[in-house]
């Protein structure tokens, strides 16, 4: 086993607005979430973020964040009810100026 | 040696949502159905595999105790909405390899209403809302679409001949008859493009078969006997840079069915697979071999795979119409198969099949699948 440092960016490969609060999510309906082709080909499930379902294309350029989600209903792992979840997010590629 | 394995009854309860009815009198309910199909009787029995995705661990015994305590050996069987084939395929074994002559298979569920997921202990992704049935089918709808693979109005099809056709089968969850794909579009938005008709209700119902070896057959019937031609379980692999997905698994477990009982997809006349999605059947269609990724959205359109049509699938209703009463529908799938192959189906009647092929997915995304195939 070894450990490779993916990448930051990739294309989005499909997207969603779920509109049905799922099981155990704890942030708020409705919300987007896709899936990313990172540049190594894998995919990766992720929420989207920094636009709206409008502004989104499949193949369009996404980069990773990191966004707070929400906090924790109940425990998960070694996480208490009420824990603020960081999780990964990819927006539409900003071109820096 | 392996022997010849015939279903000589096969019976179910209708599919519904009864939460006040205990889970032992709606799967005693299918057994005595399918004795009475039979002609046996409870004390006949030596041998149960009881499938359930939701209930006890042991709802087997708990539907022996409702019948009568015989003492006899029982299995359950849990592998997700896969429960049903696998018990079926067990219980096949078990007569061909000669370790009973005689054998019931069954499944028995009552799933709570809304996305199953919640059954599942939590975790990361699923907090983070990333892991989610209604969200993948979405977006394969969006791929598909994206990869002009099918059209939105061709998955929509198959959702409205489902809903159609379960309106021809008394036992269905739901009798909502369609006019067309407006019908679906119009429904409630769940995970956009995927409305509400694009998805199967869960629900309550059981359903039994029994199996046994010619030589019994022949006491309590006379050929033309409908036999289990074979079948087969997958699980998925790694595929390195590729989601887990349901297709893979469903192409290999064909692949693998085929080769057991000689047969091939070209020599199907009824099929029922797993809708779970209406996006779905149409994938399934392909990896079951039935017709071309390039041939199915155009099938589906010019009715194909309706009742009347030359690939009839998903005749009872499917998951989408009929219900899905988890580890109960690979069993029910057979109960129809079995009265198509007998010309007791009714309305929903295909004309005179010989073969039939049963299919379904458990689990995330395919995590159990089987195939299995009957024939006259």
């Amino acid at each position: 086993m070894e450990k490779v440092p993916l990448s930051r960016i990739g294309k989005l490969f499909s997207f969603t607005t779920v509109r049905v609060k799922p099981p155990h999510f704890i942030g708020e309906v409705p919300y987007l979430v896709g899936v990313v082709e990172l540049l190594e080909g894998e995919r990766i499930k992720t929420l989207l973020t920094g636009c709206d379902q409008s502004g989104l294309e499949i193949g369009m350029e996404m980069e990773l964040v990191i966004e707070s989600v929400g906090r924790l209903k109940g425990p998960l792992g070694k996480m208490e009810a009420g824990t603020e979840v960081l999780g990964w997010k990819f927006r539409p590629l900003r071109k820096e100026g | 040696m392996m022997r010849n394995v015939v279903i000589l009854g096969v019976g179910m309860t209708d599919f519904g949502r009864f939460p006040e009815r205990p889970v032992a009198k709606v799967g005693a309910e299918a057994v005595l159905a399918s004795l009475k199909d039979a002609g046996m009787g409870w004390k006949e029995i030596p041998a149960v595999y009881c499938a359930h995705a939701m209930g006890r661990t042991v709802d087997g015994q708990l539907v022996e105790a409702e019948l009568g305590h015989t003492g006899i050996p029982i299995v359950n069987v849990s592998n997700a909405c896969a429960g049903g084939g696998t018990a079926a395929l067990m219980a096949y074994q078990a007569v061909t390899m000669g370790l009973y002559d005689l054998v019931l298979a069954m499944g028995v569920d009552q799933a709570p209403p809304g996305p199953l997921g919640g059954l599942f202990p939590p975790t990361v992704e699923g907090a983070l809302g990333i892991d989610t049935w209604l969200g993948k089918y979405a977006m394969k709808i969006q791929r598909a679409i994206h990869e002009r693979r099918y059209t939105l109005d061709q998955i929509a099809m198959a959702s409205v001949k489902n809903h159609n056709n379960a309106c021809l089968n008394p036992r269905s969850q739901y009798k909502i008859h369609m006019n067309g794909v407006e019908d679906v579009h119009r429904s409630r938005m769940i995970a956009d493009p995927m409305t509400l008709y694009h998805c199967c209700p869960t629900g309550d119902g059981a359903a039994a078969v029994l199996f046994c070896t010619e030589e019994i057959a022949r006491r309590h019937t006379t050929p033309p006997f409908i036999k289990f031609a074979g079948g087969a379980l997958t699980s998925q692999t790694f595929i390195r840079g590729e989601l887990a997905d349901t297709r893979e698994v469903t192409a290999r477990a064909a692949k693998k069915a085929y080769e057991i009982c000689g047969i091939g997809p070209e020599d199907l006349d009824v099929i029922e697979l797993h809708d779970n999605f209406a996006v779905s059947e149409l994938e399934h269609i392909v990896d079951l071999g039935l017709c071309r990724e390039e041939e199915v959205g155009h099938f589906m359109e010019e009715g194909v795979f309706h009742i009347t049509g030359s690939i009839p699938v998903n005749v009872s209703g499917g998951l989408l119409g009929k219900g899905h009463p988890t580890a109960a529908t690979g069993i029910a799938q057979l109960c129809e198969i079995v009265w198509q192959l007998r010309g007791q189906a009714g309305q929903r009647q295909v004309n005179h099949p010989k073969t039939g092929l049963s299919h379904s997915c458990g689990g995330d995304e395919g995590m159990a699948t089987y195939v299995n195939i009957l024939k006259k």
